[in-house]
């Protein structure tokens, strides 16, 4: 029982880090009905950034860090809105395949650029997560664990707020159903959209740095690690949702968790496709997705 | 004069869907666009509201040039289009529709009082008001899409076939309304396949066919002219 008990804190804490990421892929998704295959590479190019900005400022302290973090997320969240305009806004109109292509394109260039500066082989990661530990019983909790699921609950919370109660979240609600009656009354596409795409890159640099923090260590290889789980969060979660991030991230992570504990450490990263086979059985949109007309 | 369009071409990719019309809608006017599917109605209104791009000719709006203007610039500027096919947000409430419809504005107190016109002229939506847009009929959905036009306070509503798929007797609803929006004062491009309705509302019209547009006239001359009553009254 401890066992389980501990396996699924750390659980929880892995996927709350998902849901982080998740968050950028999920709103481009929900809005665009495109599959963001260059989210990854661009949260770990932010993530490196970060990395970078560490080895320059330090990573002792609450400051240096704080400041690290945040270049390291405007960076992506510029490249973000770099993408959508250069790489996405000119095909927007044309098919979905089309989409993909670019997308993946992107992904190889964003790859390729953080390969060429910052080489190939992963990196110790200063973690500035705090290294303490409360015994609750037999249970271990490590303090970084607490950290890192209240950090994920509050910016998802924040961005639920945004969503639900400003104008840009209303507008972004109105392109999620349809982006030519959304502009028809007033809505500035080309504002909100590359905003999405620019908060994607900002969160899922934060997610990557919690990641990189919470396993000491930065590889090239999370970007594509993250698009992958990302994926498989707004899969579970439905796409466009927040609460589908957070929900889904949960329950992607705990279940990775259970996967590698009871049965052996390989069976992790197939039980998050299982149990989204399960729920997509249940409810073929997600856990808090929307049924709505596929776009011809 | 409110609207002005000289010479207006829209194409899709190298396919040219509209070959150069002229048309003008004056102020406190409705004026109609007629023409069977495939004619380039939409395209026009499309065109118009800044929707689809690399059209040629010109339009102004109070005199003002608004070619490859944005969407929601346009609607600043006072033009509100009613889309074809009844296209509420679904997932929204009726009440955060209307609330849509004035995304461009922000004097909040004027906005409130226009939602309580806007259920004056339809009592449906004041009922419906908590329910979400896409569970309701179609003649609701067709009303809560031109009250959320309204919403946006415009000086020209361009109404994109608000008769289209709907049953005869709701299709009158929804023209009542238009003929009580046209006594405000609001200008009106209504753009229709169904003729004879629109006409008995508009006080001029133009035939499109096939992206040219043929006859104009006044609703009484189009309505006597035998050609058009046989082509598009089934007469
Ligand atoms: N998105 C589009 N891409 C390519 N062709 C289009 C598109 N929309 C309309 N068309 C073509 O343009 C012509 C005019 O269409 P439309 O303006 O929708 O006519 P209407 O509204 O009068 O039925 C049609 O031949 C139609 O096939
Ligand atoms: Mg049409």
């Amino acid at each position: 029982m401890t066992y389980f008990l501990q396996q699924t804190v750390n659980g929880i804490s892995v996927g709350a880090i998902y849901a982080m990421i998740a968050v950028g892929y999920s709103m481009v998704y929900g809005l665009l009905y495109l599959i963001n295959f260059a989210h990854g590479d661009l949260y770990v190019l932010g993530t490196f950034v970060v990395f970078s900005c560490m080895t320059v400022f330090g990573s002792q302290g609450f400051f240096s860090p704080l400041v690290s973090c945040l270049i390291g997320a405007c960076v992506a969240g510029f490249v973000g809105i770099l993408t959508e305009r250069f790489a996405y806004r000119p095909i927007r109109s044309g098919s979905r395949n089309i989409s993909m292509v670019s997308a993946l394109g992107i992904s190889a260039l964003l790859k390729t650029i953080s390969q060429v500066i910052w080489g190939p082989e992963s990196k110790a990661f200063p973690s500035f997560l705090p290294d303490g530990k409360i015994m609750l019983g037999d249970i271990v909790l490590y303090e970084r664990c607490i950290w890192v699921v209240a950090f994920s609950v509050i910016i998802i919370a924040a961005m639920m707020l945004i969503v639900r109660y400003t104008k840009f979240g209303r507008g972004t609600r109105f392109i999620m159903q349809d982006i030519t009656t959304a502009s028809l009354v007033g809505v500035n596409v080309n504002f909100v959209v590359p905003a999405i795409y620019a908060l994607g890159g900002f969160l899922g640099t934060l997610g990557g740095v919690l990641y990189s923090s919470y396993y000491s260590l930065i590889s090239i290889d999370i970007g594509i690690l993250g698009t992958i789980k990302a994926w498989a969060v707004v899969t579970l979660g439905g796409p466009g949702s927040l609460v589908g991030c957070l929900v889904g991230g949960v329950i992607l992570g705990w279940s990775e968790a259970m996967a590698s504990s009871y049965f052996f450490n390989a069976a992790r990263d197939a039980v998050g496709y299982i149990v989204i086979i399960a729920v997509l059985m249940i409810r073929p949109y997600g856990l808090f997705g929307k049924a709505k007309a596929e776009k011809v | 004069m409110l609207l002005k369009v000289k010479n207006l071409k829209v194409f899709y990719g190298r396919v040219e869907a509209v070959h150069g019309v002229d048309f003008h809608v004056e102020e406190g006017e409705v004026v109609t666009i007629i023409g069977n599917n495939g004619a380039g109605k939409s395209s026009i209104l499309r065109a118009i509201s800044g929707v689809v791009k690399g059209v040629t000719g010109a339009m102004y709006f109070n005199g003002k040039l608004i070619n490859e203007m944005n969407p929601a610039h346009v609607v600043k500027l006072g033009i509100a289009q009613t889309p074809e096919g009844r296209q509420v947000f679904p997932d929204s409430t009726v009440y955060e529709n209307l609330i849509g419809g004035a995304y461009i504005r922000s004097d909040k107190q004027g906005i409130k009082d226009d939602i309580e016109k806007c259920y004056d002229l339809f009592p449906i939506l004041k009922v419906r008001r908590k329910q979400k847009a896409g569970l309701m009929s179609g003649g609701e959905q067709q009303m809560l899409a031109i009250a959320r036009s309204l919403m946006s306070n415009p000086k020209l509503l361009m109404l994109d076939e608000p008769s289209l798929g709907l049953a005869p007797v709701v299709v009158e609803d929804v023209y009542e309304t238009i003929a009580k929006i046209k006594k405000t004062g609001t200008s009106i491009l209504l753009v229709e396949q169904n003729a004879n309705t629109a006409l008995s509302v508009a006080d001029r019209g133009y035939v499109l066919v096939t992206g040219t547009i043929g006859t104009e006239g006044t609703s009484e001359e189009l309505l006597s002219n035998d050609e058009i009553r046989s082509l598009y009254m089934g007469v």
